[in-house]
């Protein structure tokens, strides 16, 4: 034991003596001794003999200040641990192919375990994310091999380790292919050990028919047909034809024969003509083959927003007026409308003065190449104060009759006000009574000419097409100040099925119920609106006067043709997903606003039931997760705003990766072919748009013409 | 009396079933409200009154077309808010206009922006007026950002019910009508070839003033301009719509 291991210095290659107490409180510690034993010294001088007291002390204060200084032995024991070795498998869903029957993934398990030593062994799943331990499930949804050797080094920083093995098909999606793909020199990951690759699935052996890729281009327009790109890849089934179906909804569109290369790939489009506006979800699908490895992959769902490239608009109207120079104003001003107008200049009756037929720009009114031929081709018809008698009485069964299989197929149809309307244009017993919202047969008089203030009613107050406001409290004063109208067209009330959303004050029918100005009505698949009175114009002149512009005006027939055509965006219930598509286990934002306070989300198959989703400030929010692959459709329901008349059930789809649940069905609308070039209303050069071939619309031809004399537009 | 005999009882009983034919429309009619009228702005300064001319204007039309009329030609400053209740109107003037208050320009302004139709008729019977020369002022104020410019040949106003070939009035001075426009719709026309003169009719059911130099057959043509303004102002650019163009041309009319 030498002086050097006194002062804190190795005694042998494993142990030591060292000081833990700071070196001033040590030094410290020292002076104090100094001085005790000089004052010890001073005072002793005068009782001799002091030798072996100073002594004694000296070796008490040496032994003190040596305790101060918290001397510590320290001695070092142990052993070397072997190295471990680092087991990452890939837990992606391409690793659960199926090969002789049996996920290609476990396959290539069971022989690295075979081969590695499992006392050491510490393994790793990774997908997009490492996870530590458990029973690979062949699930996830991405590769990304550079995340999870970055988390293996950082885990293991500053340890050796024998090794890190990989086991993986090698098709990764976090880039780092592409990085040693694209790069001349691209930095190799540094890890704590050799790396060892072993690669699952035999190249050449896997079967396998796949949809690799369905392009829509992500919208269509309605009635206009767009193309669905099919890519297919079917590796073991070189040479073979694959039969490919195009499904909606569950609905069979089309199914075509593919003949594969010889390198297994094949290509196939899909025409499709969409009838209705909205989000749909079209599913490409082939069959699952005997020994098919991947079933999942053999349907793909594409979603596609159909939107209304214009809306066809037919205004029939009987005679001008400020009335109806408003609303083709209105329509004319309007881009998503394609309005075609017929006004009666002239009638029979109208020819008192002397004047020359060449003299006159009139043109025969065709009235038959419109209700007979080219009606389909429409989606709102508007009677506006006509009278059909001086046209085609005759004939107003077939004509008549069409325009009400074109409502009940789809169509829509206003009838407004006026001296030759409802009961003053003899339209009880005609089939537009049938679908009419009031009852006509109002008895005598069949008008009244008194200005009137139309009231709001209950159903009207929560309905969009009387909605000019978002507040309630502020829709209803806006009607209360609109300008009042000047006559109105009685009734014998509302019909069945109907709702009334305008009425008059103080008239009654004679059921007691008070008069409908404005009422709406379902007829099969179509939506009618009757406009009791002809001076809506005055909502514009009036508030214009006023300085305050015409929104009220423009507001009530957006809302009447948004709700007649059924346009999704006029619907009570929006909502809408951040995108179309997302991984599995992704929060899916919910966005939209709802007229209602409270809105009841009802979830498809599998979900656990309502929920209710409360709006803030108008809008909605909501996150959800999914973890099913396919289309899911968030079906949402308002409360119906009145007993008798719906809003239907809105839907809107999204897409979640590959596979789709089951959506309801929806009901097409069946439509006849449009005007053909060279025979049609208007002669236009206008695209032909073909209708369903399928379904057509079952219109009536008008027979030949018969007498009567040709009334001029 | 002599005893009625069979064709004349026949011609009766036509006669009474056309009267009643006829005249059975107005019974149905929800009254003389929703009917058209014309409005006369009454400016100050040089605008005359013609409410014969109009009313002659509104039974002519109510004869020939299909429009419902009522004879109704109130007279009503720029600046009254019941100007609004009559999207017809007509200025008539033979002098200077005094320049009117910026609030009555700003609600001629939105009349015509809104959907109310202006015709300006210059009655001087000249090529240079103090009248005219007030109304481009006028015009100018209205439509800072827009000129008066002449209707072409093919415009709706020539075609909306009679196919006019030359726009005259009492005098044939000018050969075109001028115009302001907002985007596809013509509000304001302004015509210089006296258009009420030619309305104008007397008690007797001849004409105030002599048409000239086309005497009655100018005055007829007047009439049809006339027609066709009203119903511009009714059916805007409607006879400019394919289907008519096309059928038009078709039956060599255009």
């Amino acid at each position: 034991m030498s002086l050097w291991w006194w002062l804190g210095g190795e005694v042998g290659p494993d142990a030591a003596l060292t000081f833990t107490t700071p070196g001033w409180l040590f030094g410290l510690a020292a002076a104090a001794a100094m001085v005790t034993l000089f004052v010890t010294w001073r005072d002793a001088r005068r009782f001799p003999p002091v030798g072996v007291e100073l002594l004694c002390l000296a070796l008490a204060l040496s032994v003190a200040c040596f305790a101060a200084a918290g001397p510590v032995w320290v001695e070092q024991a142990g052993h070397r641990e072997p190295p471990r070795t680092v087991l990452l498998i890939d837990d992606s869903r391409s690793m659960g192919v199926l090969e002789a029957g049996e996920p290609r993934g476990a396959r290539a398990l069971a022989e690295v375990m075979d081969r590695v030593p499992s006392d050491r062994l510490e393994v790793f799943r990774f997908g997009r994310e490492l996870t530590a331990g458990g029973e690979p499930s062949f699930e996830q949804g991405s590769t990304d091999l550079a995340q999870a050797l970055r988390g293996v080094s950082e885990r293991y920083a500053g340890e050796r380790l024998a090794g890190v093995i990989v086991l993986t098909d090698g098709l990764d999606r976090g880039g780092m292919r592409a990085r040693y793909t694209n790069e001349d020199s691209p930095e190799p990951p540094r890890l704590p050990g050799p790396l060892t690759v072993y690669q699952a699935g035999v190249p050449g052996e896997l079967d396998d028919v796949s949809v690799v890729s369905v392009n829509a281009g992500g919208f269509g327009f309605m009635h206009s047909p767009f193309t669905l790109d099919v890519t297919l890849a079917a590796p073991g089934f070189e040479g073979r034809k694959v039969p490919v179906s195009l499904t909606q909804d569950g609905r069979l569109l089309a199914q075509r024969d593919v003949a594969l290369g010889q390198d297994g790939a094949g290509k196939v489009n899909f025409s499709v003509k969409p009838n209705k506006s909205g989000r749909f979800v079209y599913e490409v699908s082939v069959p699952v083959w005997e020994g098919d490895a991947v079933p999942g992959n053999n349907t793909m769902p594409v979603a596609v927003r159909v939107v209304r490239d214009r809306l066809r608009v037919l205004q029939v109207c009987g005679s001008p007026s400020f009335d109806q120079k408003f609303l083709r104003l209105f329509l004319k001003q309007d881009p998503a409308v394609d309005l075609v107008s017929f006004f009666i200049l002239r009638t029979h009756e109208d020819t008192r003065s002397s004047y020359d037929e060449k003299e006159l720009s009139l043109i025969k009114f065709p009235y038959e190449q419109l209700f007979a031929e080219d009606l389909a081709s429409f989606d709102l018809v508007i009677f506006q104060n006509f009278d059909y008698r001086p046209y085609f009485q005759e004939l107003a069964g077939e004509l008549l009759g069409n325009v009400a299989t074109f409502v009940k197929e789809g169509g829509a149809f206003v009838m407004i006000g006026g001296d030759r309307s409802f009961d003053e244009g003899d339209y009880q017993g005609t089939p537009i009574s049938e679908i009419l919202p009031v009852t006509l047969g109002a008895g005598s008089p069949r008008t009244d000419s008194a200005s009137f203030q139309p009231r709001l009613t209950g159903p009207g107050r929560v309905h969009p097409v009387t909605r000019l406001l978002g507040d309630a409290t502020e829709n209803e004063a806006l009607w209360g100040r609109l300008s009042a109208l000047d006559g109105l067209n009685l009734s014998a009330g509302p019909a069945p099925g109907s709702a009334v959303l305008l009425s008059h004050p103080t008239l009654r029918t004679q059921k007691g119920e008070p008069m409908p100005v404005l009422a709406v009505r379902e007829v099969g698949r179509g939506r009618t609106m009757a406009l009791l009175g002809d001076s809506t114009w005055r909502w514009i002149m009036a508030e214009a006067a006023l300085g305050q512009g015409n929104q009220a005006y423009l507001r009530f027939w957006k809302n009447t043709m948004r709700w007649l055509v059924k346009d999704p965006e006029g619907d009570r219930v929006q909502v809408a997903a951040a995108r179309e598509n997302f991984l599995l286990g992704e929060d899916v934002p919910l966005s939209g606003a709802c007229a209602r306070r409270r809105l009841r989300r009802r979830r498809g198959r599998g979900h656990r039931g309502q929920r209710p989703v409360r709006r803030r400030g108008g809008d909605l929010r909501h996150r959800h997760r999914q973890d099913r692959r396919g289309a899911h459709p968030p079906a949402r329901r308002a409360p119906r705003p009145l007993a008798r008349e719906g809003e239907g059930h809105e839907r809107r789809r999204r897409r979640l990766g590959r596979g789709r649940d089951r959506l309801r069905r929806d009901r097409p609308r069946p439509r006849a072919r449009r005007a053909q070039p060279g025979r049609g209303l208007l002669g236009v050069a206008r695209p032909v748009r073909q209708r369903h071939p399928l379904h057509p619309r079952r219109l009536r031809p008008a027979p030949a013409r018969r007498r009567g004399r040709p009334p001029r537009a | 009396m002599s005893p009625l005999s069979r064709r004349a009882a026949l011609r009766l009983g036509a006669a009474a079933a056309a009267t009643a034919c006829l005249g059975a429309r107005d019974t149905f009619a929800f009254g003389d409200a929703s009917k058209v009228d014309c409005v006369e702005i009454n400016m100050p300064g040089g605008s005359i009154s013609r409410p014969e001319a109009w009313s002659r204007l509104l039974f002519e039309i109510e004869q020939t077309t299909s429009i419902e009329t009522v004879s109704r030609v109130p007279r009503i400053a720029p600046e009254d808010p019941a100007l609004f209740e009559h999207p017809f109107a007509a200025l008539v003037g033979d002098g200077e206009l005094k320049p009117l208050s910026d609030a009555a320009i700003e609600q001629l302004r939105r009349y015509l922006t809104y959907g109310g139709f202006l015709l300006i008729d210059d009655a001087t019977g000249l090529k240079r007026s103090a009248f005219d020369d007030s109304v481009r002022k006028l015009i100018g104020r209205l439509f800072p950002t827009r000129s008066l410019f002449p209707l072409p040949s093919d415009h709706a106003i020539f075609r909306s019910f009679f196919l006019i070939n030359r726009p005259v009035g009492r005098v044939a001075l000018f050969d075109h009508v001028e115009a302001v426009s907002l985007g596809e719709i013509t509000p304001l026309v302004y015509f210089r070839n006296d258009l009420s003169g030619a309305l104008s009719r007397g008690a007797d059911g001849r004409g105030t003033y002599p048409c000239t130099p086309g005497g009655e057959n100018q005055r007829r043509e007047a009439v049809k301009l006339a027609v066709n303004l009203v119903m511009y102002a009714l059916t805007s650019n409607y006879k400019q719509d394919q289907a008519h163009v096309a059928e038009l041309m078709k039956e060599g009319r255009l």
